[in-house]
């Protein structure tokens, strides 16, 4: 069975630790990748960089994107993600604080797959995490692999 | 008298009388001697003598009375025919329609009706015999004086005068006034003959009155006039056409081009189709003062008209505006400057925009990661250090968490105004009964322990925005819950009823109240009416209601009294703009 793996990419070192914990209070134990900036993200995808030799048939389930990214940004990083074969499948999911109505238009018409706003109650956060994995983990059936051709 | 009637007078009386002599001499002569020869007897012969002397008498006698007679009769026939063409000349004379008088020695000797009535006088009596110089203006004595000593003394024609008579009544009359020696029942004088013409000098004087009145009226005119004749030579020209271009000279009679050497061609082409005729203007033209400075111009040319039709000259009317050019040119650089302005302004206003969006975006996205931090991890604190908190410091730390909370709710709802005042809107008919009916339903649902009586009037309609009337009455209504959560027979009232002939909406509920001396800032942002512990809030919600409402060119108010409730009235302006 291929393993669920999670890839968050967020610059945030505390919002990492609160995902992670959040993750772990609601027994969500897939393993989680993090990724510090845009480009880091990307290095994981499509195995360059530190990922270099990477197997890229493993792909995590879902991937939880921040938008305000060092480097490269959120929007960019969905960009390649949905341009690229290997990519284009994956469910992304906009993990922000912002609610800004043009960064939703955005990211939504870049083809997200939801688009999440962090609340500043922790309690609510780690609703909102449950659910996400609830709905990503379990519920959700993901893409079939690509027929090799 | 004629030179054969002279003649004949002079001739025949000698003539007859000398052949008289002869023959009666020849034939007394021949007569008594042929008688002598043929009768002898003496007594006889002066019987015959005395029969031939007597048949002589007789036959002159019949010759005599016949020639005389004849003579008589020619005589009489020629002195009626005098007298009838005296009588006709009379007539003719005395009939004329002109005054006609004659004067012998400088008095009058005759005057015909009409000079009568010249002089104002009902008889000749009035008039004869009175030295005419008596009759004449004292201007003219001297004058007149030699004249009647030329016609009478010296027999010579005088020319025409014009000169002013005064009548009997001592009034003048202007008179024309010819004269030719005359002699009057053997008296030197003059035929006198005149023309009465005060009815010219009037016209002449009228007419000299509309020449300055018409010169008054174009001198003063407060526009440039000129009037030109045929020839282009000036006659009527107005003070400001003299001002306007420079003229200090006066210009009346002189030439057109003779004032204004340096006039360019194309104007003196118009003034010559003006001659001919057409009528021709500019609204914008210009020309080049001597001094190489520019006017600009506004003009037209066009004919006058003599009585009998033919063309009799120019008028120009015409206008510097070279003032008017200048502010209008000014007008135009002050616009262009005020749009550039506008211009910079605009794009400096769209930058502060610019900014103030990504200020309000690092607001809602760099303020709440810290909250989210501080929060988390003060309940982390919660959880894994439980055990080593006592109650104080649990305590501490909920107030940390619920002070981080109400920082988030705070940031959030100041991004939901600023976003309420940038949004775009968009009218559409929106019914607010039903949109009431679902702003309640929900506010039931988040507090199911209070229990409020809702009255929502139906048909509630507006033309507004709908997302923004949804915050709007999302604000309103949660305001009367929260304020009505003391009340066990809490009740909300929507409506609408008419306040100054005015349609307005209402929400009306019976909760806490405010006093109304506060009313002031109800609708300011951050400014609360009560505390947060008993009524927690943001203060901006009425905040965020007043600029929808404003955005919909509406107006909200409140009314209330402490304990007794409170209604929030306001309008919408249909919200087109």
């Amino acid at each position: 069975m291929q393993q669920k793996t999670i890839l968050l990419v967020e610059d945030n070192p505390d919002d990492v630790l609160l995902t992670q914990r959040a993750l772990k209070k609601n027994n969500i134990s897939n393993e989680l990748v993090v990724a510090r900036d845009g480009v880091e993200a990307l290095d994981y995808l499509f195995g360059t960089g530190a990922w270099q030799g990477r197997d890229l048939s493993i792909q995590p389930v879902v991937i939880l994107l921040d938008l305000m990214l060092p480097r490269l940004d959120g929007m960019e990083v969905l960009r390649r993600i949905r341009a690229s074969e290997l990519t284009s499948l994956l469910p992304v999911v906009i993990l922000t604080t912002s609610r800004e109505d043009r960064d939703r238009l955005q990211t939504y018409s870049l083809g997200a797959n939801s688009f999440v706003r962090k609340p500043v109650d922790f309690e609510q956060f780690i609703e909102a995490v449950r659910q996400l994995g609830l709905y990503w983990l379990v519920l959700n059936e993901p893409h079939p692999a690509p027929k090799e051709a | 008298m004629t030179h054969p009637e002279s003649d004949i007078k002079t001739f025949i009386p000698s003539r007859t009388a000398l052949v008289y002599a002869v023959l009666a001499g020849l034939w007394i002569g021949l007569s008594d001697r042929a008688v002598a020869l043929l009768v002898d007897d003496p007594q006889l012969l002066i019987q015959v003598q005395t029969y031939k002397g007597w048949a002589f008498v007789l036959v002159t006698a019949i010759i005599l009375y016949c020639i005389l007679r004849q003579q008589v009769l020619s005589w009489e026939k020629r002195t009626q025919d005098l007298i009838d063409r005296e009588k006709q000349y009379h007539f003719l004379v005395d009939k004329s329609p002109l005054p006609i008088f004659i004067q012998t020695g400088g008095s009058f000797s005759y005057l015909n009706s009409q000079a009568l009535n010249l002089f104002r006088a009902s008889s000749q009596e009035q008039m004869l015999g009175k030295p005419v110089i008596d009759h004449v203006h004292p201007d003219f004595r001297e004058k007149v004086k030699q004249r009647i000593q030329s016609l009478n003394r010296d027999k010579q024609e005088v020319p025409a005068l014009e000169q002013v008579f005064t009548t009997i009544d001592g009034k003048n009359v202007d008179v024309n006034v010819q004269a030719v020696p005359f002699n009057f029942q053997g008296q030197d004088g003059a035929g006198v003959f005149v023309q009465d013409i005060t009815g010219h000098k009037k016209n002449q004087e009228q007419l000299r009155a509309w020449h300055d009145l018409m010169q008054y009226i174009i001198r003063h005119d407060p526009s440039a006039i000129a009037v030109h004749d045929r020839n282009m030579n000036y006659i009527y020209v107005s003070q400001r056409y003299l001002d306007d271009y420079q003229v200090t000279r006066d210009v009346i009679g002189r030439h057109h081009y003779e004032v204004f050497p340096e006039i360019p061609d194309k104007w003196r082409q118009v003034h010559a189709r003006a001659l001919q005729g057409e009528v021709i203007s500019s609204d914008d033209d210009h020309f080049i003062r001597p001094d190489g400075s520019i006017d600009y111009t506004r003009w037209q040319c066009r004919p006058w008209y003599k009585a009998d039709g033919s063309i009799g000259g120019i008028v120009l009317y015409t206008e510097v505006i070279t003032r008017l050019k200048q502010t209008e040119i000014q007008l135009r650089e002050l616009n262009q400057s005020l749009e550039q302005k506008v211009r910079e302004r605009t794009a400096r206003l769209e930058e502060l925009n610019r900014e103030l969006e990504a200020f309000s975006y690092s607001v809602s996205h760099d303020l709440r990661a810290p909250l989210r931090s501080i929060d988390g991890f003060s309940q982390a604190l919660l959880e894994d250090c439980h055990d080593q908190l006592d109650d104080e410091g649990k305590d501490y730390l909920q107030r940390v968490r619920s002070a981080t909370q109400r920082m988030g709710h705070l940031i959030d709802e100041m991004l939901k105004l600023s976003r309420i005042s940038k949004a775009e809107l968009k009218p559409l008919p929106v019914d607010l009964s039903q949109l009431a009916r679902k702003v309640c339903t929900e506010l039931s649902q988040e507090n199911p322990d209070h229990h409020v009586d809702i009255q929502i009037q139906e048909t509630l309609t507006a033309q507004a925005d709908p997302a923004l009337m949804e915050i709007l009455l999302e604000n309103l209504l949660s305001n009367a819950w929260k304020f009505t959560k003391d009340n066990p027979d809490a009740a909300i009232e929507v409506g609408q009823k008419v306040l100054d002939s005015q349609e307005v909406f209402f929400i009306a509920d019976n909760g806490a109240g405010f006093d109304m001396q506060y009313a002031q800032q109800l609708f300011a942002p951050f400014k609360r009416l009560h505390s947060a512990d008993k009524y927690p809030g943001t203060g901006i919600g009425l905040a965020t209601c007043a600029r929808i409402v404003k955005k919909h060119q509406g107006r909200i108010w409140a009314d209330s009294e402490p304990e007794k409730g409170t209604t929030f009235f306001f309008t919408l302006g249909g919200g087109e703009n």
